[in-house]
């Protein structure tokens, strides 16, 4: 397939080929080292040797300023001893220079010697993920931005009124800076320099940094409603800039929008999304700028008219379009201003080693392009704090992430969480993990692996020393280890689209603006569109809430049928189908040209897709265009869904004509077991040469096998499946039967026991826990009986966490310990065999 | 009053929780899903109502079942009754644009330089100001007859309760062991650190489990390494729930009389609230014994002679216009004020 997206903004940047650390394969991929010495003498790269190898992107967040030197020995090793290679850590401008000018790494306070902790890190084994930001959170006043930036009006992003725009976190609310603002990046990039000195002969393969993040959770610091900013000047600048790209001259922007502008400087961006000015008013001719919204008192009538509009012709949804440019260019915004940091970096002698980016909750309603970004940032990831019981949440993400980008992966993977969140405990942490890793999570950053101030929950105490819960972290990790997660795919031929043209319509219609955006809904489990407008908008429909009602009921079908599947970003590049039978694209009145015309390359090889529930008759600048669909499109299997076909109907005739079905899949237990006591699990046998065993398990079939509240999927290589998780998504424990590919052996990799020869699991699963197996090719030189009168026990025994973790190494027959040794060392047992 | 480099640090998941639950409806460990079944009709929740200028209802969402249709906004006068057919505790009218509104006008007020509890006060205010000119509409409204106290008013009510350099202590067991600590340390004339129990363990080594005995070391570990502490308590959270669960007078005075609850050190403010307490809970009683007599009148000079004890104090309050633990007791108990 080609290597194209829907929509290319830019070329794809890659480390180059001889940067010393690539990103390959869910790894990162260090290069050949000279001497492989780090700053402090350690060997890196194992004996001085020659020699490319792999790391998983596994690592473990610690904040040295937050911790007394003294300790930082203890907490690297408390954080090693999870079974991390890599340490990640936050730069925080706001506490290197804390006076305008003056930048303290270490030089007054020993806390801030950024240098010597990297040392350490090194000398321990332990290669090092920055993250200098210029924003980075980590719950710092101000964000960790210095209050000498905060408060600088030049830098400070702006409300439709011209006012700055207030951050209202704790502890103290703060204006926060713009995306666009030039003085701010030449400002940050003054701040990178002065890591750079630090930095610089650390970098791989000098020294153990092997990857850098570019700034943090860029998304207007949450302040993410359409009209909520930025009009400072140079995002003004940059709209009127993407518009002259788009429309090439300022007479045909006038042309279609039917305006008189004599510079492109007349032109200005919506200041809020008036449906009347479209739908009701007539078009006058005259530029007359945007409408305000009044807000008069409830009960005063009609508001008295608009402030000022541009108006347009009835039904030619000019408004509309121009809502759309803006929401489109919102997202461009953050996209450049992230490309413009990371070319920061790489300007101070920074480069060399993969760059990161992360994603906040509620990326469905953000002003954010997963895709775009990940042409200035290779390696884009999402955020993750969830509770238990946000299981659909975090799958959805995740099959979002899985379905959108090469490597899924979390740069935040919440253990605990700050002080100001909802409460989070530890089932929630690692619940969430382990459903994220389930759904195909390959990398991740566990934040925080050592505690610190503003903060709770971390597997590692303040002070280096290791919590009870570190014994299940450390179980946890052993265990993808042990299958060697990181390099395991799972076989998805199901992919649904998540348009672009649609978020951005749920986006500009959602009623609540300010604070409380639709990210926050979608945060919260809900849908981003929950708070959208009603209003059909003259398209037909309310396309801005039934897109995402569609695509959540062909999910809902297809886990009804324990189908595998992802969401792709409607924007994805083409090699993000791969392997991909049958897509599912929601489409309304209007559709994106350009993915339009992906869904037709992808037809043409063959792909079945189907659609609906309209055929679209307008592009996304709502002129009207031919799309051809279904039969139309000569030689492909192209099924428009039409009115009157539910949604569900439309997924199961598509899997029929495929004869998809699921490769693992849960049957539940019919009756209610939950209060009993764990007991005896019989396997059932793929072979028949046992008494009272079934030869085989009950045949899948439509309709009658509902999944009920556990899931389980399926992960493998080349070899064949290799790791089973399986899930339950509710609060009490369910017993079900999960029927697995024939002829494996099957060993549960946090309670220690394994059973040979089976085809299906009797399992009970205590609520809100997820059990990891691996899965091997069958071996028959152990007595089957032996096996089969193994107990297993899933909760109960005090020594068991709440998601059955082994609490004591007795425990473990079946499980190395992870021992404290060198990257390299542990490499080569992480290597896929 | 706060901070900007306020610590919070020593909590572990379980601590945090445990301590967040002391500010929600009903303790955390307690809640479950079997006691939410035996109240299956019982109001939940928020009615949000995004309406136009006509009052029009653009969009309803219910906050716990998402997105509801046919909801018709009729006026304030309406909304008891809105908030009854949809089985919500709370209804909220908003017309569209008003939280852009909000935003507007809060960023003109703050001032760099501004405390977070001052620039709350400024949201306070703001949504009072929303409200009144009747951009949005509450019911029940929570706390309306509860002044916005000023920040010089907060000052002075944290200057009595917590002076400059000293700690505030709640620590709560259950049974024998340390549940959730919550110790403040003023520094500077700031909130400046929020001390949890892993900190404490740490600062004091293995403790007994009996909290009786146990607090002494707990006050010593404050003192020796944040500040001296101005006010402790120390008490089982079963003891602190039934407290914060019951408006009879007295009930406090009693439970520190018999050690359910060691206050220690006891600044003036908590003499005065603790003795007004049992004055009104004998007031309470010999009321029941007399026949109806108002005893509580009859006490009132006992209290002034009480108070007159105790030198420049005024209760808190006298200072801030409400009753900040009758507040909190309200809100354990999910009883919102009912006065509109």
């Amino acid at each position: 397939m080609k290597s194209e997206r829907f929509s290319a903004r830019r070329p794809r940047p890659t480390c180059s080929d001889v940067a010393p650390v690539q990103l390959e394969g869910n790894h990162l991929r260090l290069g050949v080292s000279q001497m492989g010495g780090s700053p402090t003498g350690t060997d890196l790269s194992g004996n001085g040797a020659l020699q490319t190898r792999r790391i998983p992107l596994y690592s473990g967040a610690l904040h040295y300023w937050r911790i007394d030197p003294s300790l930082w020995k203890q907490a690297l090793t408390s954080l090693k001893q999870l079974g991390l290679p890599m340490v990640e850590t936050y730069v925080p401008w706001g506490v290197h220079e804390v006076t305008e000018g003056h930048v303290d790494f270490g030089e007054r306070d020993p806390r801030l010697d950024l240098g010597r902790f990297v040392d350490m890190a090194a000398e321990l084994g332990l290669w090092v993920f920055a993250r200098p930001g210029p924003h980075i959170n980590a719950e710092l006043t101000y964000f960790g931005l210095p209050k000498h930036v905060i408060y600088n009006r030049a830098y400070q992003a702006r409300s439709p009124k011209g006012n700055p725009v207030i951050q209202p976190y704790p502890p103290q609310m703060f204006p926060i800076p713009s995306y666009a603002s030039r003085a701010f990046a030449a400002a940050t990039q003054s701040w990178y320099r002065a890591v750079a000195d630090v930095l610089r002969a650390r970098m791989y393969p000098e020294g153990p940094v092997v990857l850098l993040q570019v700034d943090n959770e860029a998304s207007y610091y949450f302040r993410t409603g359409e009209y909520d900013q930025d009009y400072h000047k140079d995002a003004l600048a940059d709209y009127r800039q993407f518009l002259r790209k788009r429309y090439r001259s300022l007479d045909r922007y006038n042309q279609e929008y039917h305006t008189s502008h004599q510079t492109w400087r007349e032109v200005t961006p919506p200041l809020s999304f008036d449906v009347q000015a479209f739908d009701v008013q007539a078009f006058d001719g005259q530029a007359l700028g945007p409408r305000r919204k009044g807000v008069e008192p409830m009960g005063a009538g009609p508001s008295a008219g608009p402030i000022g509009g541009q108006a347009s012709a009835p039904g030619s949804h000019l408004e509309l379009r121009r809502a759309m440019e803006w929401a489109e260019f919102r997202e461009v915004l953050i996209t450049d201003s992230v490309d413009r940091f990371r070319g920061s970096l790489e300007a101070v002698g920074l480069g060399g080693v993969p760059t990161v980016h992360n994603i906040p909750l509620g990326e469905t309603g953000q002003p954010v392009n997963l895709s775009a970004l990940q042409d200035a940032v290779p390696l884009v990831g999402l955020d993750y704090y969830h509770r238990a019981r946000d299981f659909e949440t975090v799958r959805w993400r995740t099959l979002f992430l899985t379905g959108s980008t090469p490597i899924p992966y979390a740069p935040e993977m919440g253990v605990g969480a700050p002080s100001w969140f909802p409460p989070l405990d530890h089932q929630d942490s690692l619940f969430s993990f382990l459903t994220a890793c389930a759904h195909g999570l390959r990398g991740f950053n566990l934040y925080m692996a050592v505690d610190r101030d503003r903060w709770y929950g971390a597997p590692v105490d303040d002070r280096g020393q290791p919590r009870a819960e570190a014994r299940s972290w450390k179980s946890v990790i052993h265990a993808l280890d042990r299958v060697d997660h990181a390099s395991l795919h799972r076989k998805v031929e199901v992919a649904i689209q998540v348009p672009h043209e649609y978020r951005r319509l749920t986006r500009l219609t959602h009623l609540l603006g300010g604070i409380v955006t639709p990210s926050v809904f979608e945060a919260l489990g809900g849908s981003p569109a929950l708070a959208c407008r009603e209003d059909t908008l003259d398209l037909g429909r309310a396309v801005q809430l039934e897109w995402h009602a569609w695509v959540v009921e062909v999910v809902q079908a297809l886990e009804a049928e324990q189908i595998p599947y992802v969401l792709v970003d409607s924007d994805a590049r083409m090699e993000r189908y791969e392997g991909i039978r049958l897509l599912f694209s929601p489409t309304f009145q209007y559709a994106n040209r350009r993915r339009w015309k992906g869904l037709e390359q992808l037809a043409g090889t063959g792909m079945h897709l189907a659609t609906g529930p309209e055929v679209p008759q307008m592009n996304d600048r709502f002129q009207p265009e031919v799309f051809p669909v279904g039969s139309s499109v000569e030689g492909t299997s192209w099924v428009c869904q039409v009115d009157g076909i539910a949604v569900g109907e439309l997924v199961r005739s598509q899997l029929d004509t495929l004869g998809l079905r699921p490769e693992v899949w849960v049957q539940p237990s019919s009756e209610d077991h939950s209060g009993e006591e764990p007991g005896r699990e019989e396997p059932i046998r793929s072979k028949d040469s046992e008494e009272g065993v079934q030869e085989t398990g009950p045949v899948w079939q439509r309709g009658l096998s509902p999944a009920g509240d556990v899931r389980a999927t399926l992960h493998g290589d080349a070899s064949g499946p290799r790791a089973l998780y399986v899930m339950n998504t509710v609060e009490d424990a369910r017993r079900c039967t999960v029927h697995i590919p024939r002829c494996t052996r099957v060993t549960d990799l946090l309670l220690g026991d394994h059973f040979e020869d089976v085809r299906a699991l009797p399992l009970q699963v205590p609520g809100h826990t997820c059990r990891v197996f691996a899965l091997e090719a069958a071996v028959h030189d152990s007595p089957a009986k032996e096996n089969r009168d193994k107990v297993e026990r899933t909760d109960g025994d005090p020594a068991m966490g709440a998601h059955g973790v082994q609490h004591s190494s007795t425990r473990l027959p079946n499980i190395q310990r992870p021992s404290i040794q060198r990257p390299s060392a542990r490499r080569s047992s992480r290597r896929p065999s | 009053m706060i901070s900007p480099d306020i610590r919070i640090e020593g909590f572990d998941a379980q601590s945090w929780g445990r301590l967040l639950s002391l500010f929600s409806t009903a303790p955390a460990d307690l809640e479950t899903s079997a006691e939410q079944a035996l109240l299956p009709n019982r109001p939940e929740g928020t009615l949000v109502v995004i309406v136009d200028d006509q009052d029009r209802t653009l969009r309803a969402l219910h906050t716990g079942r998402g997105a509801l249709t046919g909801v018709r906004y009729g006026g304030s006068e309406s909304l008891p009754l809105l908030a009854r057919d949809h089985g919500v505790k709370r209804c909220v009218v908003i017309r569209e644009g008003v939280p852009e509104e909000i935003a507007e006008r809060l960023a003109v007020r703050l001032q760099p330089g501004d405390d977070y509890a001052s620039q709350w006060l400024s949201c306070v205010r703001i949504l009072r100001e929303v409200q009144s000119a009747g951009m949005m509409r509450v019911w029940p409204r929570p706390l309306a007859s509860v002044p916005i106290p000023a920040m010089t008013t907060l000052q002075r009510a944290l200057d009595m309760l917590l002076p400059d350099d000293h700690c505030w202590v709640l620590a709560l067991w259950s049974g024998t062991h340390l549940w959730t600590t919550f110790v403040v340390h003023r520094h500077r004339g700031q909130i400046a650190t929020v001390v949890g129990p892993d900190r404490i363990r740490q600062w004091t080594g293995p403790l007994g489990g009996d909290f009786r005995r146990d607090y002494r070391h707990i006050v010593r570990a404050v003192s020796t390494h944040l500040a001296p502490v101005h006010f402790g308590a120390f008490t089982d959270v079963g003891v602190l729930d039934h407290l914060l669960h019951t408006s009879h007078a007295g009930t406090w005075a009693k439970h520190v009389a018999a050690r359910d609850i060691i206050v220690h050190p006891t600044p003036p403010y908590a003499m005065v609230v603790l003795g007004a307490d049992a004055v009104g809970g004998a007031a309470r009683r010999a009321a029941k014994w007399a026949g109806g007599l108002d005893m509580l009148k009859l006490l009132r000079p006992v209290v002034r002679e009480l108070r007159s004890q105790v030198t420049s104090v005024s209760s808190v309050t006298e200072i801030l216009g409400f009753n900040p633990i009758q507040i909190w007791s309200q809100w354990r108990q999910g009883r919102d004020a009912q006065d509109g």
